[in-house]
């Protein structure tokens, strides 16, 4: 009973939504509708985790979706210019990783909201993409692209591999480092942190980087998937990412939450628009339809825990 | 006594950002002949316009020490649904009742999430303005209506001798809410519990009614941005607020609002919202590649902030040491 009190209420949600929309249409439940589904999740997948840590620090970075579109500019137009594609696949991570560092640099030293910051980092990296490719996509195509998005490797599809290396990655940093440890801490009691001699303006670069390095290899698998460089393809997304992140019960200002939860909240945006879809409906009522459960769904998560700490306040 | 004063009027919060548009606009007035036309004046007052009317509302918002990022979908939604009345044919007088209407629905179901459900304003506006842009379209059935009444449009492109009827009304509602923010309970309610939420809460005030009416007056702002934004196109489109999600919020930090809550007002609001509008006439005067306008705001923006934080640390660490 209680291992099943710990499921998230997205899980149940989950459950509910696959019965809803298996009984409306008879294509709905297959193994390729599903691995569709996932192979769609991937990249936001990955931008999401990046989101739940910088959100579980008590920050918000808003530059995630232009982040990602740059990389995609940017990879294949040093592709075109001549550079390497493995060469210019790391050129690129590492780029936003410091755009990231920026980003941290600003909230960190100068005490600057976060919000304000990384929207000032979307205007400008938007008009650097723009500029790069005068406002058109830019097509560099190499067989490399085809290979990432539909191949796979031992009958797993290489973009899940790379959703769950990405996933090891960022669960091994908040669960097992003391870097991971301080995120949390920054978002539970910010005067303890410093008062206790942690340097939190070098915690709060290394968390925006973090979430800069996995924008950038999410902007790689979004290359592969869309093979070309398109400045605004990931407008967007960051909202996506703060959606899925809240949705999977990470809270903004208590440092708690965790980011199998924010897994789920991707998979819940994700088999929701894909269900509208295969069933059917107007498209012009999906933004409303998903708007409404992502409201709905955070205000019960809401709700049960203040019943939960109002429980444990009891006790 | 002269510096006495010079002292206060330093710390009048838009300061700066009032120095930095008179400059701005000396500069640009000497090196640039087209800006010190009485035309550009008048263009730049009414591209203004719908600026200030969405921030001086989000501004309430910012006070609390919350945001409001349902803004833009809500200028969109209520524009749409005003164009759809008037093609209904319903009168002008009424449009504009319906409007205060439903932006203060909106407001109070943001208020109600945010105070009562107890939601971060992030999450509960957001999730908002999600909803609120799907509603816009299914309201437009993805059409765009055009040719509206010219009773209508007459408050988005007529002239009461030189002057833009668009700026005279801009004018009224920033008149109305400078003085709802500053000269009543209400209005000091809201700065009181931006300052302290629990301080607020031991003064005996209702904290959900503040919150309520701070997330009204942002919204019933929207709606007056939308209205305004449908008179001077002459057309409603579902997607027409989604340009104005950062400007806003720009316009008001610009203009000496804290994001952290309780300092700023309506005055140094609409100094920011103007200042931004010359800042992208300038860069349309000199011929800036559109691509090229969003870096130049944020960096204007980055900088803007970056100067006020590094004060505010400054002023701290002299009142602790």
């Amino acid at each position: 009973m209680e291992k099943f009190k710990k499921i998230p209420p997205v899980g149940w949600m989950l459950l509910v939504m696959i019965l809803i929309f298996s009984m409306f249409s008879e294509h709905y439940f297959s193994l390729s509708n599903f691995v569709n589904v996932l192979l769609q999740a991937s990249p936001l997948m990955i931008l999401a985790l990046g989101q739940t840590l910088v959100i579980l620090s008590e920050g918000i970075d808003m530059s995630l979706g232009a982040q990602v579109s740059f990389a995609t500019v940017f990879w294949v137009f040093s592709y075109g210019s001549g550079m390497p594609l493995g060469l210019g696949a790391i050129l690129t991570v590492v780029l936003l990783t410091v755009i990231g560092g920026i980003n941290g640099f600003f909230v960190g030293k100068f005490n600057m909201p976060p919000f304000i910051v990384t929207l000032a980092m979307m205007n400008i990296l938007n008009s650097i993409s723009l500029q790069i490719t005068s406002g058109a996509s830019i097509y560099n195509y190499s067989p490399i692209f085809t290979f990432i998005s539909s191949g796979s490797l031992l009958f797993i599809p290489i973009p899940l591999l790379l959703v769950f290396v990405m996933f090891l990655l960022s669960w091994k940093v908040l669960h097992n480092t003391r870097f991971g440890s301080t995120i949390r801490g920054l978002g539970g009691n910010k005067e303890s942190l410093s008062v206790a001699g942690i340097n939190i303006t070098k915690v709060q670069v290394k968390v925006y980087a973090f979430a800069g390095f996995l924008a950038g290899v999410c902007g790689l698998l979004t290359t592969c998937r869309v093979e070309s460089g398109q400045p605004i393809v990931a407008s967007g997304w960051e909202f996506d990412a703060v959606a899925a992140t809240l949705l999977g019960g990470t809270s903004f200002y208590d440092g708690r939450g965790d980011l199998s939860g924010t897994i789920f909240g991707v998979l819940l945006i994700k088999i929701l628009q894909n269900g509208l879809n295969v069933s059917g409906v107007n498209t012009m009522y999906h933004n409303a339809i998903i708007g409404f459960v992502v409201l709905v769904a955070i205000v019960v998560d809401a709700l049960l825990k203040r019943e939960q700490n109002r429980y444990q306040e009891i006790r | 006594m002269m510096n006495g004063s010079m002292k206060q009027l330093k710390q009048w919060r838009p300061f700066y950002s009032t120095v930095g548009l008179l400059v701005f606009a000396l500069i640009a007035a000497v090196t640039i002949s087209d800006f010190r036309t009485f035309d550009n004046l008048i263009t730049i007052l009414r591209q203004s316009c719908v600026l200030v009317v969405l921030s001086i509302g989000l501004t309430s918002v910012l006070i609390t020490g919350g945001i409001d990022l349902s803004v833009p979908a809500t200028a969109g939604l209520i524009g749409c649904i005003c164009a759809q009345f008037l093609k209904m044919g319903m009168p002008i007088f009424w449009v504009f009742i319906a409007v205060i209407l439903l932006g203060a629905l909106i407001g109070v179901i943001n208020g109600v999430l945010v105070s009562i459900i107890r939601l971060p304003s992030f999450v509960a506006t957001y999730a908002v303005n999600w909803v609120v842009s799907g509603l816009s379209m299914i309201v437009m059935n993805g059409a765009v209506i055009y040719d509206l009444p010219e009773g209508f449009t007459w408050f988005g492109t007529g002239y009461v001798g030189p002057v833009p009827v668009i700026v005279l009304f801009t004018l009224v509602v920033v008149c109305i809410f400078w003085f709802l923010q500053s000269r009543t309970t209400i209005g000091r309610n809201i700065y009181l519990y931006g300052n302290g939420p629990t301080a607020a809460k031991y003064a005996g005030m209702s904290i959900p009614k503040t919150v309520i009416m701070a997330f009204i007056f942002s919204s019933v702002t929207a709606g007056l941005a939308g209205l305004l934004m449908v008179a001077r196109l002459n057309a409603a489109d579902a997607a027409m607020g989604n340009a104005y999600l950062l400007e806003p919020i720009a316009a008001s930090v610009i203009g000496g609002t804290s994001m952290l809550g309780g300092e700023g007002g309506v005055i140094g609001t609409v100094i920011g919202a103007v200042l931004l509008t010359i800042i992208v006439n300038v860069m349309n005067l000199l011929g800036l590649s559109s691509f090229a306008q969003p870096m130049v705001v944020g960096l204007v923006i980055l900088s803007i902030v970056l100067f006020d934080s590094y004060t505010r640390i400054r002023s701290q660490n002299k009142v602790t040491i």
